[in-house]
Formats: C-alpha cells, sequence, structure tokens
C-alpha cells in the first residue's frame, strides 16, 4: 500500500480553508416545543452544480432553487430545502442512511423536555462523534482564548483580522496554527501507538506496552518532524520503526506497525467538508456553547478539527412558560390567602 | 306627704307586679312548634355563608392551614428562584452577545453608511444637529455611489445577455409587482 | 343553664340542643312579652318567632351575655310590632274591678303571686297611655329591675331617652294611681 507522507497529510488539514467545489451550506434547526423540528438547509454555490451535499436531503424535502447576483457581478446559485421531521429520532435516521460527502462521519441530535411546574426546560443537540480513539483534546494544547478564536465561525474570524486589531487575531491565528499543527502530530501518532500496541498484543499476547511507547511520544514527533521529506522510503524501509522500536521488535512487528499506520491515516484524514449549523430554540435560549450573534442566532462552525479527537457537541437550551401551571398555581395562592384573611376577620 | 304617699303605692304595685312573675305552663308545645317550623324551612338554594364555610372550613383546623400555608411559600419561594436562575442564565448571555458585538468594529465603509443614514432622516429632526464629515469620507461616498452605478450597468448588461438570468429577472419584477397590488 | 358549649353545639345543627334551649330561653322570653303584650297566647307567638330567629342568627352569638341581650332584643322588637298594630285597633278599656284588684293586692298581701290574667289586666290598665316605648323601658326597669346599660344594648335608645321615656312613664302611671286609688 502507497504510504502518504504524514507532513503532506498534516499540511492539508491545517490548511482550514481549503478551495472545495463543494457549496457553502448552512443547516438551520428550528425546534419546536412538541420535539418537532423543521430543519432547513441552504446551498450556495458559484455554479450551478449541487453534487456533494454536506447534510443529506432527499426527495421527500421541499426544494427550491434561486439565483442571487451579487454587487460584484457573480452569480450565486441557491438551494434551499426544508422538511419537517416530528422527532429527532427521524433525523437520526437521515443520518444513519446518509452516503452523501460527509456520510463518513457519524452524526446524530437528541432532543430532551424536563417539566419544572413553572417553566419547561428544552435541550436540544446535534453531536458528532470523534473519530481518533487515542487523540488528544484540543484545550490542552490551546489556552482559553485561543479556544474560543479556534471555535468562532470563519466570517467572525475574517472581521477580527480584518478590523482595527487585525494585528492582534493575526498573531493569535499563527500562534493558534503552531499549537494545532503540534496537535496533529501528536494526535496521529498517539492513534498509531494505541492502534499498534493492541495489534501486537493480539499476535503474540504479550505485545509492546502502550506506557513505554508513551513515554517516547515526543521524540516520535521529532523524529517524524526530522524525516518529513523522506518518511514514506524510511518507514518502507523499516528505518522509523527502528527509531520506535528497536531493530528487533521492528522486524518482529513490521507488519502490525503498517496496518496501525494504515488505520491512523484513514481515521485522521477524513474527507469532511465543512458547513455551519444553526438552531432555533422554543422560548427564552437559557444556554448554549454556541456563538450567539447580535440577532441571538445561534452558529457553529462544523469542520473536522473539532470532532477529530473529541465528540462535538452543539447544543442550546430553552426555558418555556406552563401557562396552566401559573395559573393553577395563582388560584392555590388566592385560595389559601384568601381563607386566612377570612379566619383573621372572623377572629376579629 | 301626698307625693310620698302617692310614691309609696307606686312602689307596692311595682313590688307585686316583680313578685308575680308570669307563669309559662307548658314550653313542650312551643318546643314541638319551633322545632317543626325549623324543619319545614327550606333552606335557599345559595347560601353564601355556608358556601364559604365549606370551602374555607380547612382554615379552623389547625394542621391543614399551616400544611397549605407552608405549600404557598414553598410554591413562592420556588417560583423566585426558578425565575432568578432563568434571568441570571439569560442575562449572562445578553453579556456574550455583547462582548462579541464590542469587538467588531466598524469599517471605513460602514462609518460612511451610518452618515448616509443620519443625512436621510427628516430635516426637522437634523436641523438641530450638525454632522463632521472628513473631505476623505467624502471622496468615498462619490467613490462608492459611482461604483453602484457602474455596478448596476454591469448587472444590467449582464442580465440582458444571458437568457436564463434575464427570465428570472423578468418574472422576480412581475412577482414584486402582484405583492405591490396585494399589498 | 344556658352556657356557650349548647349554643355552639346548636350552631353546628343539633336539633335536640336546640330543642333544651328553646327550653331554657322560653321562660325568659315569655315573661317579658308577656308583661309588654298583657296576653298568654300572642306572648306565647313571640317566644316561638323568637326562637326561630335565634336559630337562624345562631352563628352570630359567640357569648352568653350576646345571646341574653339577643332575645330581650328580638322579643322587644316583635312585642313592638303588635303594641303599633294595636294601637291603631283600640281593644281594651279600664274598669273598676281592676282597681279593685290592685287595691286588695297592695292592701292584703302584697307577696302573693297573682295569676298570669290579674297580671295581664294590671300591667294593661297601668300602660294604657303609654307609647310602646315608654311601656318597654317601664317595663324592662321597673319591673324586670334592669340598668339603663341593659335597657340601651336592648332597645338601641340612648340614656337620655330611657330617663326621659321611663319619667313619662312613671308620671303617667302616677296620676292613674292617684285618680284612681
Amino acid at each position: 500500500m502507497k504510504m502518504k507522507p504524514i507532513r503532506l497529510i498534516i499540511m492539508m488539514i491545517l490548511m482550514m480553508v481549503i478551495s472545495c467545489d463543494e457549496p457553502e451550506t448552512v443547516v438551520s434547526n428550528y425546534v419546536h416545543s412538541d420535539g418537532s423540528v423543521t430543519r432547513k438547509i441552504e446551498m450556495r454555490s458559484a455554479k450551478n452544480n449541487f453534487k456533494t451535499f454536506q447534510v443529506p436531503f432527499d426527495n421527500t424535502w421541499t426544494v427550491k432553487d434561486s439565483i442571487e447576483i451579487s454587487a460584484k457581478g457573480d452569480t450565486v446559485w441557491i438551494k434551499r430545502a426544508e422538511k419537517l421531521f416530528k422527532n429527532v429520532e427521524e433525523i437520526n435516521l437521515v443520518y444513519k442512511l446518509d452516503t452523501g460527502a460527509n456520510k463518513i462521519a457519524s452524526r446524530h441530535a437528541g432532543f430532551s423536555k424536563r417539566f419544572k411546574w413553572f417553566n419547561t426546560e428544552f435541550r436540544f443537540s446535534e453531536t458528532i462523534d470523534k473519530q481518533l480513539s487515542f487523540g488528544y483534546p484540543v484545550r490542552q494544547f490551546l489556552n482559553d482564548e485561543e479556544l474560543k478564536y479556534f471555535y468562532s465561525p470563519e466570517s467572525v474570524k475574517s472581521e477580527k483580522e480584518h478590523g482595527s486589531d487585525s494585528l492582534k487575531f493575526r498573531a493569535l491565528g499563527d500562534s493558534i496554527n503552531h499549537k494545532t499543527d503540534r496537535w496533529a502530530y501528536k494526535n496521529i501518532i498517539s492513534e498509531w501507538i494505541g492502534e499498534f500496541t493492541k495489534l501486537t498484543e493480539l499476535k503474540d499476547g504479550k505485545g509492546i506496552s502502550v506506557g513505554s511507547l508513551k513515554t517516547h511520544e515526543d521524540d516520535m514527533v521529532k523524529v517524524v518532524k526530522k524525516y518529513d521529506k523522506t518518511f514514506d522510503s524510511l518507514w518502507a524501509k523499516g528505518e522509523i520503526l527502528k527509531e520506535f522500536i528497536g531493530e528487533t521488535d521492528a522486524l518482529k512487528y513490521k507488519t502490525e506497525a503498517d496496518s496501525a499506520l494504515s488505520y491512523a491515516e484513514k481515521h485522521f484524514l477524513i474527507d469532511f467538508k465543512k458547513y455551519s449549523l444553526r438552531i432555533v430554540m422554543p422560548g427564552k435560549l437559557t444556554g448554549t456553547n454556541g456563538f450567539i450573534d447580535s440577532s441571538k442566532v445561534l452558529l457553529w462552525p462544523v469542520d473536522s478539527d473539532y470532532f477529530m479527537t473529541e465528540p462535538y457537541e452543539m447544543w442550546a437550551e430553552s426555558k418555556m412558560p406552563n401557562t396552566w401551571a401559573w395559573i393553577v398555581s395563582g388560584f392555590f395562592l388566592l385560595f389559601v390567602i384568601t381563607g386566612v384573611i377570612i379566619r383573621i376577620i372572623k377572629k376579629g | 306627704m301626698t307625693m310620698i304617699m302617692e310614691s309609696e303605692k307606686y312602689n307596692k304595685i311595682l313590688n307585686v307586679l316583680r313578685v308575680s312573675k308570669p307563669v309559662l305552663d307548658s314550653t313542650e308545645d312551643i318546643e314541638k312548634e319551633v322545632i317543626k317550623r325549623i324543619s319545614k324551612v327550606k333552606k335557599p338554594i345559595f347560601n353564601l355563608s355556608e358556601v364559604i364555610d365549606s370551602l374555607f372550613g380547612w382554615v379552623y383546623i389547625g394542621w391543614v392551614r399551616r400544611t397549605l400555608i407552608s405549600a404557598s411559600v414553598l410554591l413562592v419561594m420556588i417560583f423566585i428562584y426558578q425565575q432568578g436562575v432563568m434571568l441570571k442564565q439569560i442575562n449572562f448571555l445578553s453579556r456574550q452577545i455583547i462582548d462579541n458585538r464590542e469587538e467588531m468594529r466598524f469599517s471605513t465603509e460602514q462609518q460612511v453608511e451610518k452618515l448616509l443614514m443620519e443625512y436621510k432622516k427628516p430635516r426637522r429632526g437634523f436641523s438641530s444637529r450638525s454632522i463632521t464629515i472628513s473631505e476623505k469620507q467624502i471622496k468615498e461616498l462619490l467613490d462608492s455611489v459611482n461604483d453602484v452605478k457602474t455596478k448596476y450597468k454591469d448587472l444590467m448588461d449582464i442580465i440582458q445577455n444571458n437568457p436564463e438570468l434575464k427570465k428570472l429577472y423578468d418574472d422576480k419584477l412581475i412577482e414584486n409587482s402582484r405583492t405591490k397590488i396585494k399589498l | 343553664m344556658i352556657d356557650i358549649k349548647l349554643i355552639e353545639e346548636c350552631r353546628k345543627g343539633n336539633l335536640n340542643n336546640f330543642r333544651k334551649l328553646v327550653e331554657l330561653s322560653s321562660p325568659l322570653a315569655f315573661s317579658v312579652a308577656f308583661r309588654m303584650l298583657g296576653d298568654e297566647d300572642q306572648a306565647k307567638d313571640i317566644v316561638q318567632e323568637t326562637m326561630i330567629t335565634i336559630w337562624q342568627k345562631l352563628r352570630k352569638i359567640r357569648s352568653v351575655e350576646v345571646y341574653r341581650t339577643w332575645i330581650y332584643r328580638i322579643v322587644m322588637n316583635k312585642c313592638y310590632d303588635h303594641l303599633r298594630r294595636r294601637k291603631r285597633n283600640p281593644e281594651f278599656v279600664a274598669d273598676e274591678k281592676t282597681w279593685k284588684l290592685i287595691s286588695d293586692s297592695i292592701c292584703e298581701n302584697p307577696s302573693k303571686e297573682l295569676e298570669n290574667s290579674e297580671i295581664a289586666r294590671i300591667i294593661n290598665l297601668l300602660s294604657e297611655r303609654l307609647s310602646p316605648k315608654q311601656k318597654a323601658v317601664f317595663v324592662l326597669s321597673d319591673i324586670e329591675q334592669m340598668s339603663h346599660d341593659e335597657i340601651s344594648a336592648i332597645t338601641g335608645m340612648s340614656k337620655p331617652l330611657i330617663k326621659s321615656n321611663l319619667h313619662h312613664a312613671r308620671k303617667s302611671i302616677s296620676e292613674m294611681v292617684e285618680k284612681f286609688l
């Protein structure tokens, strides 16, 4: 099997904006109080050529096509699809049967409703399961400010990098790129270690311990970086592996090492087309981990980086008053207060 | 003397009357008649005091009264707590929105737009104020207007040259005019 | 004995206890009604109506004192109504026999109890010229020997008015006594 150079893989992943033909997609979930969800997908493209869909839909949806001409005279083709789902299970079924561009990602939605007498609390979320089993959370590499910027939508990043504090935010972006670069290296090596030790254990029951390899993880990162340009050939010869685990073990576990590398690459490099997700909740919004703009729209960017090593959960919570509970409570209080007043009057 | 004798006669008569209490021979007849008449009296269909007593009779039972009052107080406390938590959550989110907005600075183009909006306001509201606009901003404004004119011309050319676009454009115009009529 | 417990039992709708209350209260009510009206049957009617009214208003009675005042007040009000009707239709005419009865009573044996009919004749004779209010004050004050405060609570009259009515009543009776005895 031809091995792709890790460096190239990592560079591809690190470039956040890759020119692809996929349309710019925004998925909006309008959550209703009974648990039903109206999903609207809007795809914009420079070409009237919608082949890859980031979010699945079919002919049961209401689909409309339109066109917009921008100020610069560019034509933008727009495809809008809408469907009312009775519950999140129907959405999850659509995701399960997805054959679109992002079928590799395991996505599911969740909805819960809790009755708290005066209010009903709603929670809606969409989660994408993580790809790597042995990866590191990105928060171990970025500080709070960097983390917030890392998860910001592209439009916000672009605004900030062209705004009055552009220098600050560009420097922040560079710092994040440098740190996520290291994060990516660590992830793929960690994944390889995890898979490799599992395979070696399966081979002869004993294998190579995770702990022993983990202690040398940083050294392995240095090795990979060092032999960046000639990685393929050196790996094929077994030289890299010798540096990792010694000559004896390298010869013994060559097959497992190759399998582990294929496995790690497969899960590290996934062909995921990014899009944006919006959620509109019933009642008053009380909590979210999303980005709230000035019109109180909740927005999340969805990109493969976000669910590489951790599940990416996009959630929102809201509350709606239970009118009948307020009325019943009001009557009850009135009844008790009236009784107490009557007693006071009669006593007097 | 005569007056004293008269007073004595008066008092004597009174004494006789005081000593001689009227005797009720039998109370049984009265009792029977009273009970009979009470039992015969039809209860009014709606007796407000009875209704009140039946509804609010619990106030005289100590433990029931105390339990209900405690339940009411608890209900009020739960309400205040829930609303307080919700307000806190909403305020926290509102502050998040503000934070994000403050970080966005208006570009020069948007500042010019802002000034234009000010100018569009009715004269009487505007004349009492003055705005400051630099030469650079005026130049930008004029460039922007010229740019719009050029782009409009280019846009119309594009539409005229593309049959598909032209059709869409014409359909849209018809749709808009229809909407206007409805309004 | 009339006590607050009996009244509370009656308030709950216990007819047996109310029967007992009627038994205890009737003599008291009858005494006043008879002295006011001078007629046994009419007095009995007043007592019946009084007890029915008491039954209807039992909820308002919170003490024995209130109960006593209530009984007298209801009796007096009902007697007023009778006396007003009677005034429009005068029936009684004074006679020599009644004056002789009075004279014999005060001279021969003043402590001897008279019969109801005799009491009625004497009171009707003496109070012939009195207005209902004057008669009420006379009966309550001079015969029942109540204080002015008690009379005020029962009749609703102010103390000066009570004194005035009593003065007129005594004067009227004294003049009659002087004339005929």
